[in-house]
């Protein structure tokens, strides 16, 4: 079932297919989302040390996610 | 906004590979942050409308791991508390329908959240089987069923209350509730529990054969009893609806 080890297995998963980025590098993000947690990941994006094309990639995703959240934010305020 | 709108391009060329200065031309007179939600418009080639579509499932994901993380133990014991929580993971979702499941144990308390069915508009398949197994298979005793309108207008089909009706059937006997069925529209939710339309249990509704549901107007609807009459919810022999 779906537990929140398989959904970080999941988002690994896709972020692998996303980037096209080798398994070693993946399972090394994988780790990383496991210990510690999908928000402290891409928060403290800085403080890992993976390679700066890897880094580039998740930065995106990053920027991406939180502008979706500011914006989903301020749309609910509006309603 | 315009630094939001600049970082997202930004953020979207490096993921997607769709070139900044066609998000730029599609940005000056669209709203760039319908891209994720209606790809087709921005006229992306193979490779980058799949991308796309792993950013959105990847924010799934992220959406549902950060409530994990957030509420470790989510209770879903009122239909606001429901509303919000399908509307964080649905809302937004315009181009294609998705069904959810969560599984709630004796105190409401969320074991885990599923997608049971995903697919283009209209092509969405429930299988009550597969729901029933993941049902067993986290010995839940309550569920919440929820999907998305792409539309926007949260108002229940006659096949939401349909495949309603048909899981309410099947799961009753077992001793597990279905508690509400959540649609979620845009910004808003409608509970059917809130309103009442939760359908009773009915021999004459356990079907197990897929239902595929779509939002379909408000309009010449057939009624559930054409819906689960003879073949019940599901999919005719000839694949029609």
């Amino acid at each position: 079932m779906e537990r929140n080890e398989e959904k970080m297995v999941k988002a690994t998963i896709l972020l692998k297919r996303l980037f096209e980025k080798n398994r070693d590098e993946m399972d090394q993000v994988g780790l990383l989302i496991q210990r510690d947690g999908i928000i402290d990941f891409l928060k403290d994006l800085d403080k890992y040390e993976i390679s700066s094309d890897l880094y580039e990639k998740l930065y995106a995703v990053k920027v991406i996610v939180l502008t979706l959240e500011d914006l989903e934010g301020s749309k609910r305020k509006d309603v | 906004l315009e630094d939001y709108r600049q970082n997202f391009i930004k953020g979207l060329n490096i993921i997607t590979g769709i070139s900044e200065e066609k998000l730029q031309d599609y940005a000056s007179n669209n709203n760039v942050f319908n891209v994720l939600e209606h790809p087709n418009t921005i006229n992306p080639d193979k490779e980058q409308l799949n991308r796309i579509r792993l950013l959105n499932d990847f924010l799934i994901s992220y959406r549902l791991l950060k409530l994990d993380e957030r509420d470790a133990k989510i209770t879903l014991n009122t239909a606001q508390k429901s509303g919000d929580y399908f509307l964080s993971l649905l809302s937004g979702i315009k181009d294609r329908e998705r069904f959810l499941v969560t599984f709630l144990d004796r105190s409401n308390t969320i074991i885990e959240t599923k997608v049971m069915a995903e697919g283009d508009i209209g092509e969405s398949a429930v299988y009550p089987r597969m729901v029933l197994k993941a049902a067993m298979d986290c010995d839940c005793s309550a569920i919440i069923l929820s999907h998305n309108h792409p539309t926007g207008n949260v108002k229940p089909s006659a096949q939401d209350l349909a495949v309603t009706g048909v899981l309410v059937s099947i799961f009753n006997p077992i001793g597990i509730n279905v508690l509400d069925h959540i649609v979620v529209g845009d910004t808003d939710y409608y509970s059917m529990t809130a309103h009442g339309e939760v359908p009773k249990p009915s021999k004459r509704l356990v079907n197990y054969d897929a239902i595929i549901y779509t939002e379909k107007p408000d309009t010449h609807q057939p009624s559930l009893e054409s819906l689960i009459c003879e073949k019940g919810a599901g999919k005719r022999e000839d694949g029609s609806r």
